[in-house]
């Protein structure tokens, strides 16, 4: 297969963007290859009702036993 | 790759945080890779004890492997040597972004980001009514 590209000019005025965030990437530029990955667990999925997560040192400093 | 030059009129942007790059100029490779474990307790949070990335799964997965692309002969024909921009205004760049004002060969980016939500008690029904 053959593909070919011709850029006969590129020309911007404004750009205005409020965030770039999380790995994103604002080029201006010539580029051959990109691959952008994301995971993410929001709630409901990760939602945790009660304190399930241990929280050891906390439990420490208010004197119970940590078992 | 025969690249083009990348000329900026005017740039301003007001924040750059948390290992976030502004690069001027051209670079091979940029592989920014940004983990996150966002915490929000009821009562507040006040330690990062027990909250390890090795302890949720998010952080090891693979990701999900792309279909094979087929073999193709790409020719790029640049008949204006420049790329003109005049004008960019970025409020914030954050977590691992990069914003680039030239050329970059090969870019693999990756974000990890687990929310998690603890409350002290299950929320009642009747709590909503009242």
């Amino acid at each position: 297969m053959n593909y070919e590209v011709h850029n006969w000019g590129l020309n911007v005025g404004n750009v205005e963007i409020t965030g770039v965030a999380s790995s994103s990437v604002f080029l201006i530029g010539d580029n051959e290859t990109i691959k952008l990955t994301s995971f993410y667990d929001t709630p409901p999925d990760s939602y945790i009702v009660g304190s399930l997560v241990p929280l050891r040192q906390a439990a420490i400093d208010e004197g119970t036993t940590n078992e | 790759m025969n690249k083009r030059l990348s000329e900026v009129e005017k740039i301003k942007i007001t924040s750059v945080a948390f290992s976030s790059i502004v690069e001027i100029g051209d670079a091979n490779t940029s592989s920014p890779v940004n983990r996150v474990i966002a915490v929000q307790k009821e009562g507040g949070v006040y330690s990062d004890e027990g909250f390890d990335f090795d302890r949720f799964k998010i952080f090891a997965q693979e990701p999900a492997k792309s279909p094979g692309m087929p073999i193709i002969q790409k020719n790029t024909y640049h008949h204006n040597p420049t790329i003109h921009v005049k004008n960019v205004t970025i409020t914030g760049v954050s977590a691992s972004s990069l914003v680039q004002i030239g050329s970059l060969k090969h870019i693999d980016s990756e974000a990890r980001l687990k929310h998690i939500r603890i409350l002290e008690q299950e929320q009642n029904e009747n709590d909503l009514i009242q």
